[in-house]
C-alpha cells in the first residue's frame, strides 16, 4: 500500500494520514468483500482511490513550468549523471500539472511498472481507458519536458538504461 | 518509451511511522465499533480490535496484525480501545511483572450481543456476549484481565495468564472456562490442569474441576453499592447511567467509572458528557494518564462538544 501511494504522489508527505485512511477504508469495507478479484488487487483499488481523491482534494499549488529551473539538479561537476531523486521530483511536479487519473496511471504503468491490465484493475478503469490515460499523460509529460532540459534527458535515460 | 527501466527509489517510512499509522487505525477502528455498537440495537456489532474473519478477510486482517505484531514495544506505552489517540493500540504491551498488574490501558475487546473467536498466540479465546476483556502481551505471554463476562479458554502451551477479580489462573494446554460477575469469578476446567493463584494460596484444578472463587470484601463492597441498579443497568438511559455516575463518584468512584463507562458506550449528548465525567473522575483520582486519553478521545469524537474547552485545559 505505501508503495502505490508513494508512487502516485512522489513522496511521503501526508502518506501516514493515507495510509491510515487506507487501512480504515479495507477494514470498513472488508464484510463486503465477496473474493469476485484477488484480495491484493482489491485493496490496491482502494489505495488508488484514496490517492485519487487525496489529489483531487488538494488545492494545487501555482507553480509555473518556469519555477522548474529553481528546482534541485544534479551536483556541479555531474552534468552525465542525472541525480534520479531530483529528477523524480521534478517529474513529480511535471506530474501534478497532468489530470488525476492520467496522472495515476501513469505513475502506476510508467514509473512502477505494472502492467496496462494490473493498473485497469487497481483504478477501475477498462484496459481502454486506461491505454488513453497512459497515452495522454506521456504526451503531455513529454510536452513539459521540453521546457525543462533536465526532466527531458532524465525520461531519456529512463529508456535506455537497461 | 515502455516503462521506466530505473525508477527512483520508495523511500521507506521509519518504525515510528507505522507506529503511528497503526495506533491511529486502531483507534479509530476501535471509536466505531464501540459508537456503532451502541446505535443499532439490532445490529450485532463486536468491538474487537484484531478482526478474525475467515478465508480472504483473514489475510486482510493478518496483514494488519503482522503489521501490529512486527512492531517492537520499545516505547513502553500501551493503549486499547477504550483509550485515546497516539498510542499503540491493540498491542503489545510490556509488563513490568506480575506483581504490577498490567495497567488497564492495554487493549480493550468488547463484545455486545454475540461471542467472538480471538486467536492470540498462547490460546484460542472464545468472548461471550456481553463480555469485557483486555489483553496485554509480553513477548511470547498473554495476560488476559477479565473485566465482566466470560471466556472459553483453548490454551496452546505458551505462557497465558488469567486475572478475573482477585483470581490469577496460569494455563498451559488446558482447555477451561472463566466466569467473572459483580459477585465473583468460576472457573471450571473442561481439560488438562491449571493452577489458581488467589492472594497467596495456590491451588490446581484439573480436568472436569470447579472452582467456586467468593468475591473479596472489596469486591462484596462494591456489589452492595451497585447491586440495587445492577439488575436495570441494561435497561437504563444514558441519562440514567451519567446521573448513577454522578451520585456515586463520592461513596464509589469505581462504580462512578463503570456507570459513565456505559454511559459513554453509546449514542447521544449524555453519551458526551460521561465521557468528560469519567475523562475528570479519573483525573481527580491521579489517573493522568488515563484521563488525558479519555480527553483526547472527548475532543477527536466531540471537538465542539460542552466540554471541549474543558478538556483542552485539562489536556495542558
Amino acid at each position: 500500500m505505501h508503495a502505490i501511494l508513494y508512487r502516485i504522489l512522489g513522496s511521503n508527505q501526508d502518506i501516514e494520514d493515507l495510509l491510515q485512511e487506507t487501512f480504515l477504508e479495507v477494514f470498513r469495507a472488508l464484510p463486503r468483500f465477496r473474493g469476485e478479484s484477488q484480495l491484493g488487487t482489491w485493496i490496491s483499488c482502494i489505495c488508488s482511490r484514496v490517492a485519487f481523491n487525496y489529489i483531487k482534494k488538494r488545492k494545487p499549488k501555482p507553480e509555473p513550468l518556469d519555477e522548474a529551473r529553481h528546482l534541485p539538479v544534479a551536483a556541479p561537476g555531474s552534468d552525465d549523471i542525472v541525480d534520479s531523486r531530483a529528477a523524480a521530483v521534478r517529474l513529480y511536479v511535471a506530474l501534478s500539472k497532468i489530470e488525476t487519473k492520467q496522472r495515476i496511471a501513469f505513475a502506476l504503468h510508467v514509473i512502477d511498472g505494472r502492467s496496462m491490465q494490473k493498473v485497469a484493475d487497481m483504478t477501475e478503469s477498462t484496459l481502454v481507458a486506461t491505454k488513453s490515460r497512459v497515452l495522454r499523460a506521456r504526451k503531455r509529460i513529454a510536452k513539459l519536458a521540453t521546457r525543462d532540459p533536465y526532466l527531458a534527458r532524465y525520461l531519456s535515460e529512463q529508456e535506455q538504461t537497461p | 518509451m515502455s516503462t521506466f527501466s530505473n525508477p527512483p527509489e520508495v523511500e521507506e517510512l521509519s518504525d515510528l511511522s507505522w507506529k503511528r499509522i497503526e495506533a491511529r487505525t486502531l483507534d479509530r477502528l476501535s471509536e466505531e465499533a464501540m459508537v456503532g455498537g451502541a446505535e443499532d440495537e439490532t445490529q450485532k456489532r463486536t468491538s474487537i480490535l484484531w478482526p478474525l474473519l475467515g478465508g480472504t478477510a483473514l489475510a486482510a486482517a493478518a496483514a494488519l496484525f503482522v503489521l501490529i505484531s512486527g512492531t517492537s514495544s520499545d516505547t513502553g506505552e500501551v493503549a486499547g480501545g477504550e483509550t485515546a489517540g497516539g498510542k499503540t493500540a491493540g498491542e503489545v504491551v510490556a509488563l513490568e511483572s506480575l506483581a504490577q498488574p498490567p495497567s488497564r490501558e492495554n487493549s480493550l475487546i468488547t463484545t455486545h450481543q454475540e461471542a467472538s473467536l480471538l486467536d492470540i498466540g498462547p490460546a484460542s479465546v472464545e468472548i461471550a456476549a456481553n463480555s469485557s476483556v483486555y489483553i496485554a502481551q509480553h513477548g511470547e505471554a498473554v495476560t488476559l484481565i477479565l473485566d465482566s463476562g466470560s471466556l472459553s479458554i483453548q490454551s496452546k502451551g505458551g505462557a497465558l495468564i488469567v486475572r478475573a477479580g482477585e483470581l490469577e489462573i496460569h494455563a498451559e494446554d488446558s482447555s477451561f472456562v472463566v466466569n467473572r460477575t459483580e459477585l465473583g469469578s468460576e472457573v471450571a476446567v473442561n481439560q488438562g490442569s491449571l493452577v489458581i493463584h488467589q492472594g497467596s494460596q495456590q491451588f490446581t484444578l484439573r480436568a472436569k474441576a470447579q472452582w467456586p472463587i467468593p468475591a473479596s470484601e472489596a469486591e462484596l463492597a462494591a456489589a452492595e453499592t451497585i447491586a440495587p441498579s445492577a439488575t436495570k443497568a441494561s435497561r437504563k438511559s444514558p441519562r440514567e447511567l451519567f446521573e448513577e455516575g454522578q451520585g456515586l463518584e463520592a461513596s464509589s468512584p469505581r462504580s462512578a467509572i463503570a456507570s459513565y463507562k456505559k454511559a459513554w458506550s453509546s449514542k447521544g449528548p449524555w453519551s458526551a458528557n460521561a465521557l468528560f465525567a469519567h475523562a475528570r473522575l479519573e483525573e481527580a483520582r491521579g489517573n493522568r494518564k488515563r484521563a488525558q486519553k479519555l480527553l483526547r478521545r472527548y475532543l477527536r469524537v466531540y471537538p465542539n462538544g460542552a466540554n471541549s474547552q474543558d478538556a483542552r485545559e485539562l489536556l495542558r
